[in-house]
């Protein structure tokens, strides 16, 4: 009988994992609550990946091209939008559920699109008219579904989107009709909780999590402007009703009114099982300059776990400490359970910009594997006291080199060693050299390394992918009057018309400003040496690295760059069960498909812009699908678009 | 063997003009990857400079001029046909592998008729 109960054990929880792996949705922007971005589809396999090809493709109209940098055209308008801060960013992942493809847009427009023709059911208009500036920019949406729901009524199912201006829309998942019950006629204003030096309004750009029927809320803002900006908080709220349940104040009370951010701006996930939900926290403000937040913060720049119920930290994880270099934790953690030394430890993978990949028992917080301070240089800047020491993770490998890469000999060469020079003037101690007056190399810097989109995670074979960008960028700091100046006659010249460009970011209320830049040459190359970006695999059971390969191309005025050259990535990489990996992410707008097993790309498509965004996977009437939003950012190229392709095999 | 000397000629104002139409394609065509770039530009120059200089060996039959531009055309060719590499432009190296074509056909004939 023990044998007995043993093996129907064995057999629920087998039945149980393989229902968890093998959903054929994607419910949420990582692909499922667990931040995953996993697919139980097995039809695209690594033999007939070559064969895929566009099942439909969908032109949302909802992105601006331009003219980007022109003062004369500044600010920026879009017909029947208002103004507009530059170029659209469209980083918003698709979701599929409820049968329906349904993805958010730069203008924060919700479509709600059939999955296997492309073709509209209907379109949700969060936005149609702001007063003030909008930035263009969405990460995506949420869905919710009742557990238990309430025949012919409408809102048993759900989308949410939030806005710029800090409004959370509850939209009819089978409609696209406000919900009427959810806050006022189906918005709630998140910003009636901006009481705190609310310099901006919170800008909803990501979506929201999930647990069970509430909603986890964080906000992203205006970085590098303000010392004194809004301090980070995230709220939890009723699902239905949009009432707040709880609060979560990240920076500590008596350093509220003076010290603004490390906010949530980034996806979240949720281990729906222990309830608990995990917060990707940013840094402080000012975000180069630390010397009037000398005391501690221990919520800045951690993955923090909070009771999703009711909002209290159940524990928490610096991993940077006095964060000087905007290095953000800036994407939901990927939760996992990995086989270790005969256990199963519940874990969670948190990528970071410093390239390092946390992992960690998500129950408790304790490191997978080590975590080790070591001792870090010091700051050089009056005011300024840096940490001495960073935690390191010796294992994994990081994603990126220790130290910044060489000069790149093509870059100094064509620039008659202007390369050579400029290093020569700058700062460089390796990692966490901060920042400093004459100006400091920071590699990796706020670009990162991995950035919002985080890793994906086949949790049978436990593999974890990461695409990783190698950017270097100089950090230096300028004295207030000094910058004051220098503002003043950027204004001036901008008024007379002239293409004026500020001398950097003036983080307001603080001795210092900051001029944050890549390290570039006269003509724009970058002045270090390739790889720019990394495809890398992992086994979480021993922390080794698989596989780790230059990833993407190069694209300047066109012209493609060598494969082993990479390119800085954005968005994030999907796994199918079936052994495959479909990533967009690079600067030369191709999608592709890698082996899971090899790292080599066996297939890729040209689409119109970067898919800065991950992308979806869903099986719908027998027919896989891989679906992504191509719209670019101007971060990584001036090329954007609003192109939602989904790629099938022939039928 | 005037005829066989246009031949070359004639298919090196066809590439540029192919070229050209690839380049204009490739510009205003939103899958291209290469769409609204300075690289695709420079190639539609160089093609027209083809045409141009293509017209200018038939015009000047022999000579130095002429073999100065027959000079350039062959940087031209070189030059757009690397670009097109860059590019990834099929279309781009096609053309100027008929271009390529053309140019040593002219010379050859040229060669000949000395």
């Amino acid at each position: 009988m023990r044998a007995v109960g043993f093996l129907s054990a064995a057999g629920l929880l087998g039945a149980l994992f393989v229902s968890q792996v093998q959903a054929q949705d994607w419910v949420d922007f990582n692909g499922n609550r667990m931040a995953q971005k996993y697919s139980g589809a097995t039809q695209i396999t690594p033999d007939n990946v070559k064969d895929l090809a566009v099942a439909w493709s969908l032109n949302t109209g909802d992105v601006y091209r331009g003219p980007a940098g022109k003062p004369a055209n500044s600010p920026y308008a879009v017909p029947g939008r208002g103004p507009i801060a530059g170029r659209t960013s469209w980083q918003s992942t698709p979701l599929f559920v409820n049968n329906t493809v349904y993805v958010s847009t730069p203008f924060y427009r919700i479509f709600a699109v059939e999955p296997d023709t492309g073709k509209v059911k209907w379109i949700y208009d969060a936005f149609p008219q702001h007063p003030s500036k909008f930035h263009g920019k969405n990460r995506g949406i949420s869905y919710w579904a009742a557990a238990n729901p309430v025949p012919g009524q409408p809102c048993q199912k759900m989308v949410f989107i939030g806005t710029v201006d800090g409004l959370l829309h509850g939209v009819d998942a089978d409609t696209g009709k406000r919900c009427e019950g959810f806050g006022d006629h189906g918005i709630v204003n998140i910003n009636q909780w901006n009481t705190i030096n609310p310099q901006f309004p919170f800008e909803l750009n990501q979506s929201v999590a999930i647990y069970k029927d509430t909603l986890i809320v964080g906000w992203a803002g205006v970085d590098w402007t303000w010392e004194n900006s809004p301090p980070g908080s995230v709220f939890g709220i009723d699902a239905r009703t949009g009432a707040r349940k709880w609060d979560f104040q990240i920076i500590p009370e008596n350093m509220r009114s003076r010290i603004g951010t490390a906010n949530v701006w980034a996806s979240m996930s949720v281990d729906e099982k222990n309830g608990l939900v995990y917060l990707p926290v940013s840094s402080p403000e000012n975000n180069y300059y630390g010397g009037d937040r000398l005391e501690d913060i221990p919520y800045a720049t951690s993955v923090t776990a909070l009771h999703a119920d009711g909002g209290q930290v159940a524990w928490s994880k610096q991993l940077v400490h006095h964060d000087i270099w905007d290095i953000d934790t800036n994407s939901a953690p990927t939760l996992v359970d990995i086989q270790k030394d005969g256990q199963t430890i519940p874990a969670l993978v948190q990528s970071t910009k410093q390239g390092f990949l946390y992992v960690l028992n998500r129950l408790t917080g304790e490191p997978v594997y080590p975590m080790v301070e070591k001792p870090v240089p010091a700051s050089d800047v009056p005011g300024e006291k840096a940490s001495p020491t960073q935690p390191f993770v010796p294992v994994p490998e990081r994603t990126v080199p220790d130290h910044a890469p060489g000069i790149s000999a093509i870059a100094d060469l064509a620039s008659f060693g202007q390369c050579s020079r400029d290093y020569a003037s700058y700062r460089d101690d390796g990692s966490f050299t901060p920042p400093s007056l004459r100006g400091s190399i920071e590699f990796p810097a706020t670009i990162g390394g991995v950035e919002w989109s985080g890793g994906a995670v086949d949790p049978v074979s436990q593999t974890y992918v990461v695409n990783s960008s190698d950017v270097v960028q100089v950090y230096r700091l300028i004295k207030r009057a000094e910058f004051d100046a220098a503002f003043k006659q950027f204004q001036a010249d901008r008024k007379a018309g002239k293409d004026a460009v500020p001398p950097g970011s003036p983080e307001y209320g603080s001795p210092y400003a900051a001029h944050i830049y890549t390290f570039l040459n006269k003509w724009g190359m970058p002045c270090w040496a390739p790889p720019y970006g990394t495809l890398s695999s992992y086994d979480l059971k021993t922390g080794q690295l698989l596989w780790k390969k230059p990833f993407g191309q190069v694209q300047q005025w066109g012209f493609y760059m060598p494969e082993s050259w990479g390119s800085p990535t954005f968005g994030g990489p999907a796994i199918t069960k079936s052994g495959l990996i479909f990533i967009g992410a690079s600067m030369d707008s191709r999608v592709r498909a890698v082996d899971l097993r090899t790292g080599d790309v066996l297939w890729k498509h040209q689409v119109e812009a970067p898919a800065v965004s991950t992308p979806a996977v869903y099986t719908y009437k027998g027919r896989q699908y891989v679906v992504f939003a191509a719209g670019g950012n101007s971060i990584m190229a001036p090329r954007v678009g609003d192109q939602l392709v989904a790629f099938a095999l022939p039928k | 063997m005037a005829s066989r000397s246009w031949q070359g000629t004639g298919l090196m104002l066809l590439a540029g003009a192919l070229g050209a139409a690839a380049g204009i394609h490739d510009f205003y065509t939103a899958t291209t990857g290469i769409d609204g770039t300075g690289g695709v530009e420079l190639v539609i120059a160089s093609c027209l400079l083809m045409i141009f200089g293509a017209l200018m060996v038939v015009l000047l039959g022999r000579g130095l001029l002429a073999g100065v531009f027959l000079l350039l055309l062959l940087l031209d060719v070189i030059g757009t046909g690397v670009a097109g590499y860059f590019l990834e432009s099929g279309l781009i190296m096609a053309a100027m592998a008929l271009a390529a074509l053309g140019w040593i056909m002219h010379m050859n004939t040229r060669g000949r008729v000395a």
